[in-house]
């Protein structure tokens, strides 16, 4: 072929070129509103209340939105334009409105691929009105979102949570954030929460647990768990020790310190891995369960006038701590189900994985309807293995 | 035959093994698993799959045997020695449109999901075009350059559902996947039909193993084009189950690429790992939908005998176009791809019916020597 290039292929790709540099969906980085967090409140609208219609209650989202800017490390306070990010909040009577809202109210369209976190008021999901499932799917439908964003339930407002003044993180959520994570530290408090694993708990209409998340001070504290039904209907707020007890029997514990008393002193057991195991015995139309939890760790605080280096001492230790584990676990037992009537412990999906055919009949009748499940039969065995006694001996001598 | 050559329009076994699994990896496995999840139990879906293997594998054994018969002949001159050319001509006809069928199948499917995934306001009909004008371009060119394109594309594709597997191993709860063998049979028989309908795409082996160095290994190389997608589908498959629980499954628009959104990279250093599945799965789209173009102008062409490749492209890619835009909405797409797929069940398996009375012919000619079948 010729070198020579024809003026009319040229032509043709010129054209081309501007034809196909177009891009629909452009938007520049420094317009978008970088949407971390979502709050949920539950609000009544006062003059309308003549209104019978549930049209009086509105949702109040609260968006904590990221300022990119903000976040430039070196750069000093007064002459960087101040915050990292700004919360902004609009009420509607659906999620989706209440975005559509927020649109309005921003310079910055809203997106919302970086969201890590939506807290919901207890009063959200205790209604009727509100069922958790109808809430969260908007976040579960929109392409923009990730299975991983966590949830968390509050007993305050929950807009006020993302006030707080951020310890160490340059926002709030940031701060809530990694915060979240902490389960390996602390057995008072749940894994993280992700909206995939609630979507499929709903799906499956068994009974779970949601992170709690509290106000304290001037932070957060992430102590305690929220029930849920078999309904997806908000039951009640366990403890922070009701919360270790259940870690426990799902064997959800990363880490975290369990107390105990010997000779009218504490004694404190660090846990480094735990493991349990559910057995069920068929027990007339029911089943029986015995839960074995074994714990490993290493000793955390040891008492005066001990000397840990004698095995008795350590065996007796090991026992108190055993001890210790059961009651916790039998505490929480008893909660759900005499108080909440609800199995959060999962032996429904255990029943189901290992008994199906003895799910199938007694799926429907198990926290709900006849309530098999208060009725059953829980054993606890603990058995706690320590490991490793610290770098000292004694902190004090005789 | 010493010398490796590529010049010579040729292929080998292991490159047909390529074509056939390139052509079946497709849209089907993004859905496969939530349609599974719907029809069985637990985490059952899997025999379903392992059945649909089994017996598309059977069938792809049987039309890869068509290979052996057919010689340098084309389909449609050995079938119309069979059947009579007028009936012979009425079915490639049929072909052709299945084929056209099929490929506007992927192009609208191409334009939805990339519409959900990655551009969120560009229409779809501009997507689908888009991707059709490639697809264009790539048929226009000769028929060993698909086979070369195949070629280079599915080792990525294998890879990175690989890569995929293995990451979400972290994720899976193994628990997840109990019970197991608790679905009954007729359940798992509707699993096996949707799986089968993500297998079509091994009767390529009738317009491809014309170009075959040996056609002898046509039917092994059809066999094994087969297992490789059975193997990926059913990982997919009880990896989503794994993940999503098969409650949660059921309520996923394309599992597979949120299995690929779940799967996390150790370290954090790289997210979105959708975005490259995603990217490399259209790869494999590409390369089925520029197939089903090809055969669909390959059918066309035999039996007509007129005009030049690019003659084809221009008249089938406007039909191509505007019958893959028809569906209203996804539930109208998903029954149109059920249609197509009975089409091709119903084609594949009369071939297959017909083949005992094609090697009784064939040997019978071969006996009389009065033509040559195979050289």
């Amino acid at each position: 072929m010729g070198k020579r290039i024809h003026g009319g292929k040229c032509l043709i790709a010129v054209c081309a070129l501007t034809l196909l540099s177009g891009c629909w969906d452009r938007v520049e980085i420094d317009e978008r509103g970088f949407v971390t967090g979502v709050a949920i409140d539950l609000v009544k609208k006062k003059g309308e209340e003549a209104n019978e219609e549930s049209s009086a209650q509105q949702f109040k989202g609260t968006y904590q939105i990221i300022v990119p800017a903000g976040l430039r490390s070196g750069g000093n306070e007064s002459g960087g334009g101040g915050e990292s990010y700004f919360n902004i909040s609009a009420s509607e009577r659906s999620i989706m409105a209440l975005t559509a809202r927020l649109a309005t109210k921003t310079s910055r369209t809203p997106y919302f691929e970086h969201l890590a976190i939506i807290v919901l008021s207890k009063d959200v999901v205790k209604g009727k009105s509100a069922d958790l499932a109808d809430l969260l799917d908007f976040f579960l439908r929109d392409n923009e979102m990730r299975r991983d964003v966590k949830v968390l339930i509050t007993d305050g407002k929950a807009s006020d949570i993302f006030n707080i003044k951020s310890q160490n993180e340059k926002y709030p959520l940031a701060y809530i954030e990694s915060t979240l994570k902490n389960n390996f530290k602390s057995n008072y408090m749940l894994p993280p929460s992700r909206i995939g694993d609630i979507h499929e708990q709903i799906l499956k209409d068994i009974s779970f647990t949601i992170q709690k998340i509290s106000h304290y001070e001037d932070g957060i504290s992430l102590v305690g768990a929220a029930l849920f039904g078999g309904d997806h209907a908000f039951v009640g707020f366990l403890s922070g020790e009701e919360t270790q007890g259940l870690n426990f029997m799902r064997q959800q514990i990363k880490g975290g310190v369990v107390e105990t008393q010997m000779d009218e002193q504490i004694v404190d057991f660090e846990v480094e891995r735990a493991k349990s195991e559910i057995h069920a015995y068929p027990d007339g139309d029911s089943f029986r369960f015995v839960i074995k939890v074994r714990a490993e760790g290493a000793l955390g605080k040891s008492i005066r006038n001990l000397d840990v280096a004698k095995l008795s001492t350590i065996t007796a230790m090991e026992e108190a701590f055993a001890k210790k584990i059961e009651a916790v676990c039998y505490e929480t037992i008893t909660a759900l189900q005499k108080e909440y009537n609800t199995d959060a412990i999962g032996l429904l999906s255990y029943l189901r994985q290992n008994h199906y055919r003895s799910w199938l009949k007694l799926k429907d009748n198990w926290d709900e309807g006849e309530n098999l499940f208060s009725d059953a039969k829980i054993e606890v065995q603990a058995k706690v293995n320590i490991r490793r006694l610290g770098n000292i001996n004694q902190s004090e001598g005789e | 035959m010493s010398r490796r050559q590529y010049d010579d329009n040729r292929i080998s076994a292991p490159e047909m093994t390529i074509t056939v699994t390139s052509m079946i990896i497709g849209v089907g496995i993004l859905t496969l698993p939530r349609v599974l999840a719907g029809t069985t139990e637990s985490s059952d879906g899997w025999i379903s799959i392992a059945l649909a293997g089994c017996f598309g594998m059977l069938l792809a054994f049987i039309l890869g045997k068509y290979g052996v018969l057919l010689g340098n002949e084309t389909f449609y001159d050995f079938i119309g020695k069979l059947i009579t050319k007028p009936i012979a001509a009425g079915l490639m006809i049929v072909v052709m449109f299945y084929y056209a069928m099929y490929a506007s199948y992927e192009v609208r499917a191409i334009a939805n999901i990339s519409k959900t995934y990655l551009f969120e306001r560009t229409p779809s009909e501009a997507i689908g075009l888009t991707f059709l004008l490639i697809v264009c371009y790539a048929v226009s060119g000769s028929r060993i350059g698909i086979i070369r394109l195949n070629t280079l594309f599915l080792p990525f594709v294998v890879v990175l559902t690989m890569v995929v597997l293995f990451l979400s191993n972290t994720i899976i709860v193994w628990q997840e996947l109990k019970p197991v063998f608790v679905t009954k049979p007729g359940p798992l028989l509707t699993g096996a039909q949707e799986s089968g309908f993500t297998m079509l795409g091994f009767e390529s082996i009738l317009f491809y193993s014309t170009m075959m160095k040996r056609p002898k290994d046509a039917p092994k190389a059809a066999v094994f084009g087969v297992a490789i997608p059975v193997v990926l589908y059913m990982g997919i498959y009880l990896a989503c189950v794994g993940i999503f629980s098969q409650a949660g499954l059921q309520e996923i628009g394309y599992p597979a690429i949120e299995l690929a959104k779940e799967v996390k990279i150790p370290g954090e250093f790289f997210e979105r790992m959708e975005s490259v599945f995603f990217t490399i799965w259209i790869m494999t789209i590409f390369n089925s939908c520029t197939m089903a173009f090809d055969m669909a102008m390959h059918a066309g062409y035999s039996v007509f005998k007129k005009g030049k490749r690019i003659h084809w492209v221009i008249l089938l890619a406007p039909i191509i176009y505007y019958i893959g835009m028809m569906p209203k909405n996804v539930i109208a797409f998903a029954k149109y791809g059920s249609f197509i797929s009975y089409i091709g069940y119903g084609l594949i398996i009369l071939l297959a019916i017909l083949y005992p009375f094609a090697k009784r012919k064939v040997k019978r000619s071969w006996a009389s020597g009065s033509t040559g079948g195979n050289a």
